[in-house]
């Protein structure tokens, strides 16, 4: 994505604090289960669009926060984001940019690949959660996915004369 | 399309972090990272502070468009209420006094009296893993680790953890969670673990788990010392004979609703010995 380029600096800082807060966001008892992966989607998009802006350091901090705020483990939400980001990175070198349905099955692997390795901890660390709504969110975070990247694509623009 | 020589650069990149991720996971277990807890959870107030603006502001507009004979019938109820409260509470006085009297005599140590602190809920984590929720007071307060939480209905949760601005309750539904119980009704006790659903809990260790009938309200037992007796926990709302391990299933509803709860009382026994504090207002 050479010719790629932010409209703004902190476009990728802000759309992962957005992502965070509705992350955190209090919801009524079900929905709360349904709730899509916010921060994974947004993880995702600048994987694939800027792969160079955004380090593991960055999304590993943020899932130390995530960690924090839900009580888990410390180190949980940062392996399994780190472990999200270089599956996407190495993945979509592989896939045509504009394909919506490849993006999608790359979403889907992604978001399962993240989902397991969240699964693997919480196993480990005996907070094992005994029931399928663990896996929910995958398929509202694969029914969101075109807004979400729709939404962000338009905090870049094209370089002309290149 | 990347050279090898960066792809490798990468990949090395990737396994540092992973390897102190799990380096991280694993100090999490073996020594005491509450420091570090602390100062990330001081870094995120703000945005669960943000996070809780929208139903703080429509709590603010809500009461502020109420039509002003709306008002003054809340009022007029809210102050009846108090009346007869008040006149309760002065009949629960004497008889706390002589209560207290008795157990003098009886030298049975006098049931020390409990303090009640309001506060606020800023955020629900109704996530998968965790029911828990985050309160507006912390250490600065004199909210402190153990503490017992509060719902106008019945009991709310403990607090696990406390920073000088926030503290986080630890819900009877969690996963992690349980509390001695005694059946209002037949006085057998059990266990209720939290199971991770909303609003639900799991009876276990059940006494005499052929008498329970659905819709017995289990109340707090005060067994263990860290709840207090005889508040309201779970109405039991299913009865299930698992047939794999022959056990009888018991889940139940927890009396408070915790999507609802936007006020939590946490509550703590008063230090002053209460005996001579009634026998000084005796003379």
């Amino acid at each position: 994505m050479e010719n790629l380029s932010l409209k703004f600096s902190g476009a990728i800082l802000l759309s992962l604090l957005g992502a965070f807060v509705l992350t955190l966001a209090p919801v009524n008892g079900v929905f709360g289960l349904w709730r899509p992966e916010w921060l994974v989607l947004v993880i995702i998009h600048w994987a694939i669009y800027f792969p160079d802006r955004i380090s593991y350091v960055l999304v590993g901090f943020l899932g130390l926060m995530l960690d924090a705020a839900w009580q888990l483990s410390l180190g949980q939400h940062s392996l399994s984001f780190v472990v999200l980001l270089y599956v996407v990175i190495r993945l979509s070198e592989r896939l045509s940019p504009n394909s919506l349905l490849q993006h999608l099955f790359m979403v889907l692997v992604a978001t399962s690949v993240y989902m397991l390795t969240n699964l693997w901890v919480l196993t480990a660390t005996d907070n094992n959660p005994a029931n399928w709504g663990y896996w929910y969110p995958v398929f509202t975070s694969l029914l969101i996915w075109p807004f979400v990247t729709g939404l962000l694509k338009r905090m870049h623009m094209e370089n002309q004369g290149r | 399309m990347q050279s090898s020589e960066a792809i490798k650069y990468h990949t090395y990149k990737f396994l540092i972090v992973v390897f102190v991720s799990i380096l991280l996971l694993i100090a999490d277990h073996r020594v005491d990272l509450t420091h570090l807890r602390t100062a990330l959870s001081i870094v995120i107030y703000p945005i669960q502070y943000v996070v809780d603006v929208p139903a703080r502001v429509t709590h603010a507009v809500g009461g502020y468009f109420q039509s002003h004979s709306r008002l003054l019938k809340e009022n007029k109820e809210l102050n009846r209420i108090v009346m007869v409260y008040s006149a309760k509470d002065q009949s629960y006085r004497s008889i706390f006094a002589e209560n207290a009297r008795l157990r003098d005599t009886l030298a049975m140590g006098v049931k020390s009296e409990r303090l009640f602190m309001i506060s606020h809920v800023l955020s629900l984590q109704a996530e998968r893993f965790r029911r828990a929720s985050t309160l507006n007071q912390g250490t600065n307060a004199g909210v402190f680790d153990g503490q017992v939480a509060l719902s106008g209905s019945g009991i709310y949760g403990q607090v696990i953890e406390t920073t000088p601005q926030t503290s986080v309750i630890l819900q009877l539904a969690d996963p992690k969670h349980t509390i001695p119980v005694r059946n209002s009704r037949t006085g057998a006790t059990a266990l209720a673990v939290g199971t991770g659903d909303v609003n639900t809990v799991r009876l276990t260790s059940i006494d005499d788990v052929e008498h329970v009938e659905i819709g017995d309200l289990y109340l707090s037992s005060g067994l263990g010392q860290v709840f207090p007796s005889d508040y309201p926990v779970a109405r039991v709302q299913q009865k299930r004979y698992n047939p794999s391990d022959s056990m009888t299933i018991v889940t139940a509803n927890t009396v408070t609703n915790y999507g609802k709860v936007r006020e939590v009382l946490l509550t703590w026994r008063s230090q002053a010995n209460v005996s001579s504090k009634t026998t000084e207002a005796e003379q």
